[in-house]
């Protein structure tokens, strides 16, 4: 017991409630697929549903677990991955620069993105949530100008990835990457002092600072490092579907709803399990369930977001079952 | 000329208008066992973190070993040798204990680019072994530990950063019998002249005190009393320093008499709340001033949240007599026209950004409706308004003066004034003097003088005991969260035999 | 002893930034267009569901909350509103209210019984409305019944818009809950410490923040003739941008004014309409608005930090007097 919790920082948890939630996960699945009178589990569905569509919601989750991890709710990310994405597609078919254009854009966009919300929350004092709605606007706005500007002259509104170049995002690249992510995540999270000082400052932040830990400066590397994660999944979205086309009036909160509801349910679920692999446990069991629902017959985007909302709920209020002060 | 590690001159700390420290001159010499005495307020928390870099002083100059100390921050302090356990600290419940040992300073154990885990580890179990503290299990996390163990924690903590002053704040008060063998025997050794450490120590135990330190200072309101060698010091006189006022001045009550009607108008019954109160009775007369006294955290301060219904669990019967009313929460004390002030009016009491009319008004505007719309109108809110301000005599430039930019003496008129324009049968006043002047103070006193004659029934809960003997009829003591003696005006007010049940 | 009367910048600011953007579209379209009949009559329209719904929102946003379903309730109460009326034109407005009242009731809840964060809540149930309004509404568009189109003449627009608001404005000026709710803005302990009812009042708050949005929907869809899963989209963005270029505090309070909305929401609507007149695209007017949107409440923070560090210092030497004249004394 003494050797495992000197080498992996998770089992300073209870192990025996780690097991528990890993069963209850199994059982969920299983219940899920016998329902679906066995066509869920089916190798065909596991690889190109379920595991790839637990992709993106999961990987942005982690990118949020650090940037949320001060008290920052940016939801301008959903904003700032079409931004991204699209601008990694621009350069790599435009600009004719390929895989390069494809992959370094992305990260370089979105973090100069979360930086400008670090910002107008840091610097300028406004609530966070308002800086991500307001710089979520205009991440949204330029991504819709050069939208119009591209119609007007290319005749097509949205940029489109050849075929030769979405490799990320097909299996079992792209669950690859996904792994290797975890594997960075896990180890940032948990074994370097920005992990550390992260979950200090989230666990109490007056004992953070009389240790001397900075606050601001954790909290633009955990934006930085928040930001590359994203980047990451932007790269991984774009290359899946092909193309991401652009919104406008926020309607970018909805592509990374799910994500945020994995990250709610990992948040919950943090005394019990290191919130990396909550993250990737409540993943994959939200990917299978709208798997599920989707075969079941319920559509995307209906009752599916329905019961996310739910989730959403739920969580908010597990969130606060011990909070004793003001509430807003 | 003894060896002097710790030196303040002239040291104070102002916040805004509050002298929480006012020229403090300490010496202390190397190898002390310097413990703090002194009441909550006193200033002995607010010297602690200016010594450990937690507050920069306003003004004055500290010395170390004959430099020049000011640090800026508590790392900065680590770094020149000094450490601390602060009471309002504490650890980081979500992390685990070798962390939290090393928090903030986990760049140190890095191998590669990770931080090594089991390296933290091994230096943890060397410092528990080199100071030979309780061994205290180091897997979970630090939020399940029990709260002896977290302090022992917090004191490894301290230690691993080799220092060589050390400031311990409250710690003795949550661990068991064996646990302070351990931090005894720790502290003479800390202190011998083969390590040559030096230790500032605030603990409420006085009898403690006596025993570990080997010299005494006492705060009071901000300012240091004394501070001589324990064997300078009787308990008595040391019990003496730390409560007693000067009482300056003569605007408490003149009389000697307990003096109040026969008619009672509440009835609390073995009124508790878990960890907070146990089993408080009482009778509370018309015409009546009753004063509730102890030392801060001997539970005065935790009645009247539950006499006014905000305490969670509460146990008991409160009983408003004229109707044989159940108080069972805050809307059954205002509707049998009794009021309840915190002793925190800034947090409790008033919305600091808005004006003074506004601050009157909230009380009373289910008094002034009319019709059965509730219609309010702001003509009559002004009268009233204008009739408080006037009556309590409040400085301001008008009603619409924001009131965080009143003096303290002022806003506690705003905020008494709300409630007492109004015709109550009963009040709970919790330190009603508290940061206020004195030509307030007297003020303040005048008026609860007014209102005993009227027959109004006041509850005077208060830290200061010269205020709860200067103006009670009958004195509730507390001490450790139970009824320790009710004492009268008539017989019983005097103030070493009310310390004496205090303490 | 006197304080110095400082110019009241936060609550002139608002009017002249709808002055300024009057005068700025006045030169870059042309007076002329910009308050022509046709034109202001049409930004009246697009005005009045903002104004309305944003009634509401002010009451959430008083208290200190967040209430950012107003879009989504747009389309589902209007939805509702339509399909119920298909069975009797009088249940129109009865079904848009219980969608508007049931969905603030929800909110309300979580956050007063469960200390939810109003923020969170009020998105998951923005996007689980949204949702249903995808499942409902997409494919079979819901329309109004006819007999109803009277209610988009302008005139009985403008009538109900006053009316509405001297109703708005009773309970929230001239009534004790609204002195609450300003309270509980302020500081919800103190509120406690007064003996109010603090969870009923924020809930009541949230569903006049709902119903009122409900039967803004109403008017809406007969508006625009029929409600589809479009209706609604950035509507509450239109709406708390309303409300804080207007001038409410982002945290609520005292400061908080029925007429600021009014103000921030002919703000926007004159700031859309004359960027359209000008020949903006779409994406153009949004990333205006959203820089509009921090600039203006970056600059209402600054002043209020400025305003109130200057009430500290007085208080500081009001101090310093006061102990002179006691040592003096």
């Amino acid at each position: 017991m003494t050797k495992t919790a000197t080498k992996q920082g998770f089992t300073s948890k209870p192990l025996f409630k780690q097991i528990l939630l890993l069963v209850l996960l199994i059982v969920l699945i299983v219940i899920m697929h016998l329902i679906t009178g066995g066509k869920m589990l089916s190798m065909k569905n596991i690889t190109k549903n379920i595991l790839p569509q637990a992709v993106f919601p999961t990987v942005v989750a982690w990118g949020m677990m650090f940037i949320f991890g001060t008290g920052l709710v940016d939801l301008s990310i959903g904003a700032q991955v079409i931004l991204g994405a699209n601008i990694g597609a621009i350069l790599a078919m435009d600009a004719g620069l390929g895989y390069v254009g494809l992959i370094i854009a992305p990260f370089i966009v979105i973090v100069i993105c979360e930086l400008m919300v670090v910002f107008c929350s840091e610097f300028l004092k406004i609530p966070g949530w308002i800086a991500g709605l307001g710089c979520g606007l205009i991440f949204e706005a330029i991504m819709v100008m050069w939208t119009q500007a591209r119609s007007k002259t290319a005749g097509s509104a949205v940029i489109t990835l050849g075929d030769d170049l979405r490799v990320l995002g097909r299996w079992p690249v792209n669950v690859i990457i996904m792994v290797v992510i975890f594997v960075i995540v896990y180890l940032i999270y948990n074994r370097t002092s920005i992990g550390i000082n992260l979950k200090a400052i989230g666990g109490d932040p007056g004992v953070s600072s009389a240790v001397g830990i900075n606050r601001r400066k954790a909290l633009i590397i955990a934006a930085i490092i928040g930001a590359v994660i994203v980047g990451a999944a932007a790269i991984l979205n774009i290359s899946k579907a092909g193309s991401i086309s652009a919104s406008s009036g926020l309607a970018s909160l909805s592509t990374i709803f799910k994500a945020l509801a994995v990250t709610l349910i990992a948040m919950s679920l943090n005394s019990w399990i290191s919130e990396p692999v909550g993250a990737l446990g409540a993943g994959i069991f939200v990917s299978s369930l709208f798997n599920f629902l989707t075969i079941m017959g319920v559509q995307a985007g209906t009752l599916q977001e329905v019961i996310l909302g739910a989730v959403v709920i739920i969580c908010g209020v597990l969130a606060r079952l011990n909070y004793k002060g003001v509430a807003k | 000329m003894a060896d002097i590690v710790l030196k303040t001159e002239h040291l104070c700390k102002f916040f805004g208008a509050t002298k929480a420290n006012n020229d403090l001159n300490l010496e202390i010499p190397r190898g002390a066992v310097l413990g703090l005495a002194g009441e909550n307020g006193s200033g002995k928390s607010t010297l602690a973190s200016m010594i450990c870099g937690i507050q920069k002083p306003t003004s004055g100059k500290m010395y170390l070993n004959g430099q020049e100390y000011a640090p800026s921050n508590p790392v900065d302090a680590n770094e020149h040798h000094v450490a601390m356990v602060l009471q309002e600290l504490g650890v980081v419940g979500p992390l685990d204990p070798v962390t939290n040992m090393f928090l903030g300073r986990t760049g140190k154990f890095k191998s590669g680019p990770l931080v090594s885990l089991s390296g933290m580890k091994k230096e943890a179990e060397a410092t528990f072994e080199k100071w030979n503290l309780t061994k205290v299990p180091l897997t979970g996390v630090a939020g399940n530990m029990s709260i002896e163990n977290r302090k022992v924690l917090e004191l490894a903590r301290a230690l691993s950063i080799d220092p060589k002053f050390l400031i311990l704040d409250e710690i003795s008060q949550a661990l068991s019998h064996d646990n302070r063998k351990m931090l005894y025997k720790f502290i003479e050794h800390f202190t011998s002249p083969e390590v040559g450490g030096t230790i500032l120590m605030v603990t409420h135990d006085l009898e403690e005190m006596m025993e570990i330190c080997t010299h005494i200072s006492v705060l009071r309101d901000g300012q240091i009393i004394d501070t001589r060698p324990t064997s300078e010091y009787s308990m008595d006189e040391l019990k003496r320093l730390m409560i007693g006022r000067e009482v300056s001045g003569d605007y408490y009550r003149a009389d000697r008499e307990e003096m109040y009607q026969q008619d009672v108008v509440l009835k609390v019954e073995h009124l508790t709340v878990p960890g907070e109160l146990n089993d408080i009775s009482f009778d509370l007369h018309k015409g009546e001033i009753l004063g509730v006294c102890g030392l801060s955290d001997g539970g005065i301060h935790s009645v009247g949240p539950a006499l006014f219904g905000l305490s969670e669990h509460r146990k008991g019967n409160i009983i408003y007599v004229p109707a044989n009313r159940q108080l069972k929460g805050p809307k059954d004390m205002i509707q049998t026209n009794g009021a309840y002030l915190s002793k925190d009016r800034d947090a409790d009491g008033l919305m600091l950004d808005a004006s003074i009319g506004q601050n009157i008004s909230v009380p009373n505007v289910r008094l002034l409706t009319q019709g059965p719309l509730k219609f309010l109108s702001p003509a009559r809110v002004n009268k009233l308004a204008n009739k408080a301000s006037v009556d309590f005599e409040i400085k301001s430039s008008g009603l619409g003066q924001v009131v965080k930019s009143l003096s303290g003496g002022n806003k506690q008129k705003v905020n008494l004034s709300r409630w007492l324009v109004q015709d109550l049968e009963y009040v709970i006043l919790d330190c009603p003097t508290r940061g206020v002047d004195i030509g307030v103070k007297a003020y303040i006193y005048g008026v609860m003088k007014q209102m005993k004659e009227k027959g109004i029934a006041i509850i005077l809960i208060s830290d200061e005991l010269p205020e709860a003997m200067g103006m009670s009829d009958r004195l509730l003591v507390m001490k450790d969260h139970e009824m320790a003696g009710m004492l009268s005006r008539t017989t019983d007010f005097i103030e070493d035999k009310i310390i004496e049940v205090m303490l | 002893m006197k304080t110095k009367k400082n110019f009241p910048w936060l609550t002139v600011i608002p009017f002249l930034i709808l002055a300024f953007m009057l005068i700025i579209f006045g030169i870059i379209d042309g007076f002329d267009k910009i308050l022509s009949v046709s034109n202001l009559e049409s930004m009246f329209n697009q005005g009045f569901a903002i104004i309305v719904a944003g009634f509401g929102m002010v009451f959430a946003t008083t208290m200190g909350g967040t209430d950012i379903t107003h879009g989504a309730l747009l389309g589902l109460a209007g939805g509702f509103a339509c399909v119920a009326g298909g069975a009797s034109a009088w249940l129109v407005f009865p079904a848009a209210l219980i969608i508007g009242i049931a969905s603030g009731a929800l909110l309300g809840t979580l956050n007063a019984k469960f200390r939810a964060n109003t923020f969170m809540m009020s998105l998951a149930i923005m996007i689980a409305f949204k949702a249903l309004n995808n499942l409902f509404f997409a494919a079979s568009p819901a329309v109004p019944p006819a007999s109803l189109s009277f209610i988009n003449n302008t005139v009985f627009k403008i009538i109900v818009l006053i009316v509405l608001f001297l109703l708005v404005l009773f309970v929230y000026n001239y009534t004790p809950y609204g002195v609450y709710l300003k309270g509980i803005g302020e500081n919800e302990v103190a509120m406690r410490h007064v003996g109010i009812n603090v969870a009923k009042i924020k809930i009541i708050a949230f569903i006049i923040s709902g119903g009122l949005c409900a039967f803004a929907a109403v008017f809406n869809a007969v508006r625009i003739g029929a409600v589809d899963n479009k209706v609604g989209v950035s509507f509450e963005m239109n709406v708390m941008m309303a409300m804080f270029i207007g001038g409410i505090p982002v945290n609520g309070g005292m400061k908080s004014q029925l007429y600021k909305i009014i103000i921030g929401a002919f703000t926007i609507i004159i700031l859309t309409n004359g960027l359209t007149l000008a020949g903006a695209d779409s994406g153009l007017t949004q990333l205006i608005k959203g820089i509009v949107l921090l600039a203006s409440v970056a600059f209402t923070l600054f002043l209020n930090r400025k305003i109130s560090s200057s009430h500290e210092q007085a208080a500081v030497n009001q101090k310093k007097l006061d102990d002179g004249t006691a040592q003096a004394a």
